[in-house]
């Protein structure tokens, strides 16, 4: 994908399955499987989002019919990663992403410049990065820009 | 350079600079700024001023600076208005003065100071009034000419600039002593700290005279505490970053200069910040005096001319004269002396002051002028001499005058706390009758003021209250207190008299204060002035509102990264790429890009719109509708929803069907339409207009969870999921069959406005039976990332129907030959009734708008409805917006009776056809109106029809 920053990367990771769902608080198994991000998105709805051909055919069967809506292509997963991310990213989005506000497992929406985002703070200090489909090249193709007037 | 001091605290002197003046080159050093490298140089004049294009030279030291405007750079890199004061020298620089020509020594303009008694105050209310027919060729132009002061560039501005967001736990505002020990204190709880100040060093007034703190050098102290906190994680120092403005939320606007060789390549940045709490520690701007001359170059402030000694090495003059009216005066004298300055003098109102400063300044050989002011600074372009004269009360003894040879006067009306970021929110500040200062309004938690700002001063005080600011005129002469708009004492009276009594209308018939320095050195002055003819107090005069910004802040600072691209990020749907390829002319829809045309080589647009609408009747035509709102809706209440949602009735709508949906607002008008495809008890699909996918969503979820909340139901975007393309025209069923060749998709199993999920090549489709164009159409769906392989398929497939890709345009001209209503119909005012789709309506079921909808105003009989209107002349060149009147009517006004909507050619009629809204139109049909351009200045006769020009009885839907 590209070096938006001499540190930072951007890469584009396959979605194999994602859904909305909606889903009680006692009832979260699809959290379990590995190689699944669940974001929430609400206090009972969760964008739920893999890369693996095994999940993708496991999960649906976890969702409680009907309230689940199947949207793969609806969004696209940039994964933002470099040992300054956070710091770049936080310079970005009105979002406040330190550590001490947005953890590793946060998530939210926001806006980079004109674009909605929705961002996940990974485990391994990357974020992942869900802009619309339709926007994701426009993101791309600005991003590298807007991290280096940041710098 | 004469004028340099030694052991001066912030240059370089192994380090010079070169920069050029004017055209001129000069030598400056590392550390200075363009003013105190200009003073090194004795360049004294370096402007003329607004109006009277007098000399101009530096007043001060900082962002307060009325006079020493530059501009930098040159062509389309210039920065007019720029303060001398608080540029950092860089090599190369190139800055020149403004307003003047051919020189700011000879100022051809500055014979308008002959007409200086017609320049008074005001006098734009009252000149240039006769002959009237003279103001747009002559008084307007001449002017325009002669307004402004920088000249703005011409050409694109070629320089980057940022925009960072950022959130911290303490903001402090100012990095001098008060900023420094605070962000010292805060970080030490382990909060984040970000410190900004507007200057490029830290320290405040220990950075430009000489102090004690705890019986340590000032600056040394400065560099220490910069040097711990710069070691510590959790803060962040900003040099070179001014606090432009605060907002609510405590969201804080800054302002970064960026050395050129950063890594950002950007030239400026603005900051966003957003802290749990904001110190102020601002300082205070110190005030000039108000006597003749005193806007002759050469005047300067107290402080600024220690600061340029003690900081740059920078002698203010060869020999200077003090005037102030506090202790702070007779230390600065002292202090000048001791860095090498020749101080010939000070002058001080008070009538007895301490005698220690009278002994301190006799050791030192200054002669000290009590109970005195400065009478009048003489010299031609700047300051040669002063007039000392005494004062008996506050009336000056002319007769007891005293010339001293001078080529510098420095004064000090006292200081002012910086008050203006504190009252951006719509406070005042508050008058310490004890201090005689202004001190900024409580804020509230999560806001604190500390030092100087909160009226705290630790190394002496505020001086008497009861000073003298505005000295007698003697024998004549303007006192000037805003040095950029050339306002005087004199105005200020003037003003009085022709009854501008408040200090807002003050500001407004003079203004006073309304430069790029907003006042920081002329308001106080003024402020006095007006209490003087008011016969009032300061603090009764009151002051002016404060709003952002603080200092000028360029518009490429605010765009950020904000332009072209960036601004409007391309919004791409799955088979965009082949659009082009095919050679369409593409046209933004929002921030989508769609094709709108797909001309053959050699082809007009024109044409080729007619061409493939015509194509679409006669066999098939295909077009990329992705760009559709797409809205899923599932849950056991999913059709008690869209039930609710749309006007028409949707209960009965079973599971395999889809049905056109009006969607109403809370007014009873109609906000949108599309189809509700239903796939399964509690499975929808919603199909909204482009434009107003994201409206009908939020209206959807706003519903949802503030109405509906016993609803179970959800509903999300998916626009971009699927890919949407409709094929339409009488080979459509054979084009549809042959990419789908195992569904069966007669008329019988796939009824008009039937639906059906399906795979293509495996994935994911939905087929609906729809028709936008009035044609036997499919609307065929894939999921996005086969969008682009559909659309080749189904072109592949189609050429054997001789199929033809189309565009926007043509997909106006078929549906407005068949009168379905669009965005220009739906323009926010019609009712279902005006658009003739009262039928859809449901009377009595609940729904939004059902209430609203009844309301005698939009029952009224003579309300617009929808019409056709075919002209006369088949050719007439129609305009969507014109207006409708009767025949021979006269312009507009009453007469008008209505609008044209929509134009095209219509390829069936050969003519030209247009809708539009129409008083009673429903009821006019057959009569001969007008449709009047205004803009055009033209006139076309029209005849009134129904709105269905072909097929009106809908046959060809069906196939």
């Amino acid at each position: 994908m590209g070096k938006p920053d001499q540190e930072l990367t951007l890469r584009e990771q396959p979605i194999v399955g994602a859904w909305v769902v909606e889903s009680p608080a006692d009832d979260r198994a699809f959290q379990q499987i590995s190689d699944v991000l669940a974001i929430r998105l609400r206090p009972t709805r969760y964008y739920v989002v893999t890369n693996s051909a095994q999940a993708a055919a496991e999960l649906p069967a976890l969702f409680a019919a009907p309230m689940v809506i199947a949207c793969s292509q609806q969004r696209t997963w940039f994964v933002l990663e470099g040992p300054s991310v956070r710091t770049m990213l936080d310079r970005l989005t009105p979002i406040d992403l330190r550590a001490t506000a947005f953890p590793n497992g946060a998530t939210a929406s926001g806006q980079i410049g004109q674009i909605d985002v929705m961002l996940h703070a990974r485990a391994d200090g990357a974020f992942d990065l869900f802009p619309l489909r339709s926007y994701a090249e426009a993101l791309a193709q600005t991003l590298p820009g807007r991290l280096r007037l940041v710098r | 350079m004469a004028n340099r001091l030694p052991n001066a605290i912030g240059i370089d002197t192994d380090s010079p600079i070169e920069f050029s003046f004017n055209g001129r080159r000069y030598t400056g050093l590392q550390g200075d700024t363009l003013a105190s490298a200009l003073l090194a140089n004795h360049q004294r004049i370096i402007g003329r001023s607004f109006k009277y294009h007098r000399p101009r030279g530096i007043l001060s030291i900082g962002s307060e600076e009325p006079a020493a405007l530059v501009t930098l750079g040159t062509g389309a890199q210039a920065e007019p208005n720029t303060k001398a004061t608080t540029v950092m020298l860089r090599q190369g620089m190139a800055a020149s003065s403004q307003n003047c020509w051919p020189s700011p020594r000879f100022d051809l303009m500055a014979i308008n100071g002959l007409f200086a008694p017609f320049f008074v105050a005001g006098f734009y209310y009252k000149t240039f009034m006769r002959p009237a027919s003279a103001w747009e060729p002559l008084y307007e132009r001449v002017i325009r000419r002669a307004a402004g002061l920088g000249k703005a560039p011409d050409g694109p501005d070629p320089d980057r600039y940022g925009q960072i967001e950022a959130s911290c736990d303490v903001l402090v505002i100012g990095g001098g002593a008060a900023g420094l020990e605070a962000a010292r204190t805060a970080a030490a709880t382990g909060a984040d700290v970000m410190v900004a100040e507007e200057r490029a060093w830290f320290g405040g007034q220990l950075a430009l005279a000489p102090a004690l703190v705890n019986g340590q050098a000032g600056q040394d102290w400065v560099e220490q505490t910069v040097r711990e906190l710069e070691g510590q994680p959790n803060v962040r120092l900003l040099k070179e970053t001014a606090a432009y403005g605060l907002y609510d939320d405590k969201v804080v606007g800054l302002i970064e200069t960026v050395a050129s060789d950063a890594p950002s390549g950007a030239r400026q940045r603005s900051w966003v910040v957003r802290p749990k709490q904001v110190i102020f520690a601002t300082g205070a701007i110190e005030q000039p005096l108000a006597f003749v001359g005193n806007d002759l170059p050469g005047v300067m402030l107290a402080g600024a001319a220690l600061g340029y000694a003690f900081r740059f090495g920078v002698a203010p003059g060869k020999a200077v004269l003090l005037a102030g009216g506090d202790e702070q005066i007779v230390q600065t004298a002292l202090s000048l002396k001791q860095l090498g300055v020749h101080v010939v003098g000070v002058v001080d109102s008070r009538q007895t002051p301490p005698s220690d400063g009278m002994a301190r300044l006799a050791d030192a050989g200054i002669p000290y002028h009590v109970g005195c002011v400065i009478g009048r600074a003489r010299g031609w372009q700047s300051v040669a001499g002063a007039e000392i004269v005494p004062l008996e009360g506050t009336a000056a003894r002319m007769n007891e005058r005293q010339s001293v040879r001078c080529d510098t006067v420095a004064v000090s009306g006292g200081w002012q706390p910086s008050v203006h970021l504190q009252c951006h929110l719509g406070g005042r500040p508050g008058f310490d009758q004890t201090h005689g200062i202004f001190l900024p309004p409580e804020l509230g938690e999560g806001f604190q003021t500390v030092g100087r700002a909160a009226g705290v001063i630790n190394d002496g005080d505020w001086g008497p209250v009861d000073r003298l600011r505005v000295f007698p005129a003697a024998g004549g002469g303007k006192r000037f207190i805003d040095w950029q708009h050339d306002v005087t004492v004199e105005d200020v009276e003037l003003a009085y008299r022709e009854g501008y009594r408040s200090v807002e209308h003050l500001k407004r018939y003079t203004t006073l204060g309304m430069g790029t320095d907003q006042g920081k050195t002329s308001n106080i002055l003024g402020l006095h002035a007006l209490a003087t003819v008011l016969g009032s107090s300061v603090a009764e005069a009151g002051t002016t509102t404060f709003r952002p910004p603080y200092i000028p802040i360029t518009f490429g600072a605010l765009t950020a990264a904000e332009r072209d691209r960036d601004f409007r990020p391309v919004r791409r749907a799955p088979a965009e790429a082949a659009h082009r390829a095919l050679g369409a002319e593409m046209i933004t829809a929002g921030l989508w890009y769609r094709p709108r045309v797909y001309p053959q080589p050699g082809e007009s647009a024109a044409h080729a719109v007619r061409r493939e609408a015509a194509q679409v009747r006669a066999t098939v035509g295909v077009v990329d509708v992705s760009t559709l709102g797409k809205i899923a809706l599932v849950g056991p209440d999913a059709p008690e929803v869209v039930n609710r949602l749309y006007a028409n009735g949707m209960k009965t709508l079973p599971p395999g069907k889809a049905r056109y949906g009006l969607m109403l607002r809370d007014d009873g008008l109609i906000m949108d339409d599309g189809t509700v495809a239903r796939f399964d008890t509690d499975r929808y699909l919603l199909t909204t207009t482009t434009a107003n996918a994201a409206l009908v969503l939020s209206h959807i979820e706003f519903l949802l969870e503030t109405a509906w909340v016993d609803l179970q139901a959800m509903a999300i975007s998916v626009s971009d999921h699927w890919a949407a393309f409709a094929i339409a025209g009488p080979q459509s069923r054979a084009v549809v069959q042959a990419l789908l060749p195992e569904e069966d998709l007669s008329a019988e199993a796939l009824p008009f406005l039937g639906v059906r999920e399906t795979l293509f090549e495996g994935k994911d489709c939905l087929v609906m039976r729809n028709s936008y164009s009035g044609e036997l159409a499919f609307e065929v769906y894939v999921t996005a990332d086969h969008g682009l392989r559909l659309w080749e398929q189904i072109l592949q497939v189609g050429q054997a129907y001789s199929i033809t890709p189309y565009g926007t345009e043509a997909m106006a001209t078929l549906r407005i030959e068949k009168g379905h209503i669009a965005g220009p119909e739906l323009d926010g005012r019609v009712t279902a009734d005006d658009v003739g789709l009262a039928r859809m309506v449901a009377r009595r079921k609940p729904c939004v708008g059902q209430a609203l909808r009844h309301r005698p105003g939009l029952q009224k009989p003579n309300r617009p409805r929808l019409v056709g209107l075919l002209p006369m002349d088949s050719q007439a060149p129609l305009k969507a917006g014109s207006l409708l009147r009767p025949i021979g009517a006269q312009e507009g006004g009453d007469a008008i009776e209505g609008h044209v909507t929509s134009v095209t050619f219509s390829p069936a009629m050969d003519s030209m056809i247009a809708l539009g809204m129409l008083t009673r139109g429903d009821a006019r049909h057959g009569e001969i109106i007008e449709i009047w351009d205004g803009l055009a200045n033209q006139t076309f006769t029209v005849k009134v029809v129904p709105p269905v020009f072909v097929d009106p009885q809908g046959e060809r839907l069906h196939g």
